[in-house]
C-alpha cells in the first residue's frame, strides 16, 4: 500500500533531520494522542504510554538518519507503526500478551527490524542491568563508564580507603552488571538469579 | 599466571587503548592463541558500546522530555470557544452578547449573595454557642517579644506598631499578574500580608476585596518588581461536585507545602451551610484558604475549617461561589482561570505543576 508521500512531509523529514527542534515539538505534539491512547488501550498505564512514545520519537529520529533511508507512507502511520511494535515488545517483556491482537485505532505497516532496533534493546538492557545492580555498584559503574569519572574521584565520592579497593569493587560490579546484560539482550528478559 | 580481575583489567586497557607498546605486543600475541580472550574482549567492547549508547540515549531522552514539558500545554489545553474568536467584528457581537448574559448573571448572584449573607449573618448571631465547634485553620506562628520589637522599631520604625502577631493560612493564584485568593478569616485584620512559596519566593499582598460571609479574601501583590505567576494550569467549576467524589488540597500547615486527599463527604458544610462541602481530608491550622481540586484538577473549592468535635469532618467553600463572587466584582482586571492543563495527568504530575501558584500566606496583626 504505498501512498504518494505529501510534499510538506518530505519537507518535514529534511527539516527532523536537520535536528530542527520546532519541527521535532510539531511533530510530537501532532501524534502524542494517538500513540498514547492506544497503548492505554492496550493495557499501558499513562507513564508507560508517555515512555513507549518518547522511545518512539527517538527511534523515529535515528531511522531518519539512517542511510538509504526512505519513507513511503505518512509520517504519522510510520510514527504509529514503529510505537505499535515497540509497545507490543514491552508487552512480551512483561509477558502478559503473546499474540498480536491489540485494538488497533490506525493502519500501520509491518516495520523491519534495523540497527535502530537493536540500539533500543541495548538501551532496555542496560537500563534493566543498571536497575537489578543496586547501589553502591550502579553509582560506580555509571560514574566510571558513563560519566567519565576518573578512578580517583570514585575512591573519593564513595569513601574508599584507596584507589585499588574501588578498583575491585568495580570489577566485581562490572562482572555482574556483563552478567545481567547478556542475559536480558539475548534472552529479552531476565532469568531470576539462583540462590 | 594472572588472576581474573587482572585479566579484566588488561582487557580494559586494551580497549580503551592504554596498553604500552611492549604490553601491546605481548597482549596480542596472547590474542592469537586463545579465543577465549578473544571472546571476552569482544564482551568487553560490546559492553561499552552499549555503555556509550546508554550515555546518548539518556541525552535524547532528556531532549524528548524537554520537547513534551514545552509542548504538554497544547497537548491538554482544550482551547474555550471564547478565546479562538479574534476577528474584530464578531468579537464585537460575542461580547455584546457576553456582556448581557454577564448583567444578568450578576444581577442574579446579587440577589443570591445577599440573600446568603443576610442568613449566614443571622445564622452565625443565633447560634453563637455552638461556634466553638467550627475551627477557622489558621495558624499563630508566634509572639514577637516585646524587645525583640523594639530592635525592628530601631530600624524601621513606620512598619511595625504595637504588639504584632503573626498568623499563617494558604492561598492560591488565579491570574498570572498576582491576585491570589484565600480565606477572609486567615487575613483578618491584617496589618501586614506576604505570599511565599519555594518556587517563587516572597511578595507583600494587599486585600483587594473581603467577605465575611463566604468566607473569600482576594489578595494582590503589591510590589513593583513583581515578574508575575506561571501559568494558571486549572479552571474554577461552575457546578456542584458530588458527595463521593475524589478531592485534593495543597496547603502549608507547617513551613513546607502539604498534600492531603480525601473525597467530598457531604453537600453542605458546616451545620448545614450551602455554600460549603464536608470534605474528608484532615486539616490542620495553616491549610485555611487553600485550594480544593478535583481528579481533573479543577479548582471546586477553597478550605475553611473543621468541625472539632467531629472526627475528618472538614468544610471547603464552594467553587460556585467563588465564581459567582468574582463575577459580581465585575473587576475587568481579573480574567477566570480556564485552562485544563491538569486533565489526565497523574496526582504527582499535577502536583508538579501546581506548587509553583500556591503560596503560604504570613499575615501579622
Amino acid at each position: 500500500m504505498n501512498q504518494v508521500q505529501p510534499v510538506a512531509e518530505i519537507e518535514i523529514l529534511e527539516l527532523l533531520k536537520a535536528g530542527d527542534d520546532k519541527t521535532l515539538k510539531v511533530i510530537y505534539r501532532q501524534n502524542y494522542q494517538t500513540l498514547v491512547s492506544f497503548i492505554i488501550n492496550n493495557g499501558g498505564t499513562l507513564q508507560e504510554a508517555k515512555d513507549t512514545y518518547q522511545e518512539t520519537i527517538i527511534v523515529f529520529c535515528e531511522k531518519l538518519k539512517q542511510d538509504g533511508f526512505e519513507l513511503n507512507c505518512s509520517i504519522k502511520t510510520f510514527l504509529y507503526s514503529i510505537g505499535r511494535r515497540l509497545w507490543l515488545k514491552q508487552l512480551k517483556r512483561k509477558s502478559r500478551f503473546t499474540t498480536e491482537e491489540l485494538n488497533d485505532g490506525e493502519d500501520y505497516l509491518p516495520i523491519e527490524e534495523d540497527k535502530a532496533d537493536e540500539r533500543e534493546e541495548q538501551f532496555y538492557a542496560m537500563n534493566q542491568a543498571l536497575e537489578q545492580l543496586g547501589e553502591p555498584c550502579r553509582s560506580i559503574l555509571k560514574d566510571f563508564y558513563i560519566n567519565g569519572h576518573s578512578m580517583e574521584e570514585i575512591t573519593q565520592k564513595f569513601g574508599y580507603t584507596n584507589a585499588d579497593n574501588a578498583k575491585n569493587q568495580k570489577y566485581k560490579c562490572l562482572k555482574r552488571l556483563k552478567k545481567s546484560f547478556f542475559e536480558v539482550f539475548n534472552n529479552g528478559v531476565a532469568t531470576n538469579e539462583e540462590f | 599466571m594472572k588472576n581474573s580481575r587482572e585479566i579484566d583489567e588488561i582487557i580494559e586497557r586494551y580497549c580503551f587503548g592504554e596498553l604500552t607498546p611492549e604490553e601491546l605486543r605481548i597482549f596480542e600475541q596472547w590474542l592469537e592463541s586463545d579465543p577465549q580472550l578473544t571472546a571476552s574482549v569482544n564482551d568487553f567492547l560490546s559492553l561499552e558500546n552499549a555503555f556509550e549508547n546508554y550515555r546518548e540515549r539518556l541525552a535524547l531522552r532528556k531532549k524528548i522530555e524537554s520537547v513534551h514539558e514545552e509542548v504538554e500545554f497544547d497537548l491538554f489545553n482544550t482551547p474555550t470557544p471564547l478565546k479562538v474568536v479574534k476577528s474584530s467584528g464578531s468579537t464585537k457581537f460575542l461580547f455584546g452578547k457576553e456582556r448581557s448574559y454577564l448583567s444578568i448573571a450578576a444581577a442574579v448572584s446579587i440577589f443570591i449573595l445577599s440573600a446568603v449573607s443576610l442568613s449566614l449573618w443571622m445564622l452565625g448571631n443565633g447560634s453563637s454557642k455552638n461556634q466553638n465547634a467550627y475551627r477557622e485553620l489558621r495558624r499563630e506562628v508566634e509572639k514577637i517579644k516585646k524587645n525583640q520589637k523594639e530592635i525592628i522599631k530601631g530600624i524601621n520604625a513606620d512598619d511595625v506598631k504595637g504588639d504584632l502577631k503573626q498568623f499563617t493560612g494558604t492561598g492560591f493564584a488565579i491570574t498570572k499578574d498576582g491576585y491570589v485568593l484565600t480565606s477572609f478569616h486567615v487575613i483578618q485584620d491584617a496589618k501586614q500580608i506576604y505570599i511565599s512559596n519555594e518556587s517563587a519566593g516572597q511578595f507583600q499582598a494587599e486585600v483587594v476585596y473581603s467577605d465575611r460571609s463566604l468566607d473569600l479574601a482576594m489578595l494582590k501583590v503589591k510590589e513593583d518588581s513583581f515578574p508575575g505567576f506561571k501559568e494558571i494550569p486549572f479552571s474554577i467549576k461552575k457546578s456542584i461536585s458530588d458527595p463521593g467524589e475524589k478531592v485534593f488540597t495543597l496547603g502549608f500547615p507547617r513551613e513546607d507545602l502539604v498534600f492531603g486527599d480525601g473525597s467530598i463527604s457531604s453537600y453542605t458544610g458546616f451545620e448545614g451551610d450551602t455554600t460549603a462541602y464536608q470534605i474528608s481530608i484532615p486539616l490542620n491550622p495553616g491549610n485555611s484558604g487553600g485550594p480544593l481540586f478535583d481528579n481533573q484538577g479543577n479548582l471546586i473549592g477553597i478550605i475553611s475549617g473543621k468541625n472539632e468535635s467531629a472526627e475528618g469532618a472538614s468544610f471547603a467553600v464552594k467553587s460556585k461561589w467563588i465564581n459567582d463572587y468574582i463575577n459580581l466584582k465585575s473587576d475587568k482586571n481579573i480574567l477566570l482561570p480556564s485552562n485544563k492543563l491538569l486533565i489526565g495527568m497523574d496526582r504527582a504530575s499535577q502536583i508538579k505543576r501546581l506548587k509553583d501558584i500556591v503560596f503560604m500566606v504570613k499575615v501579622y496583626n
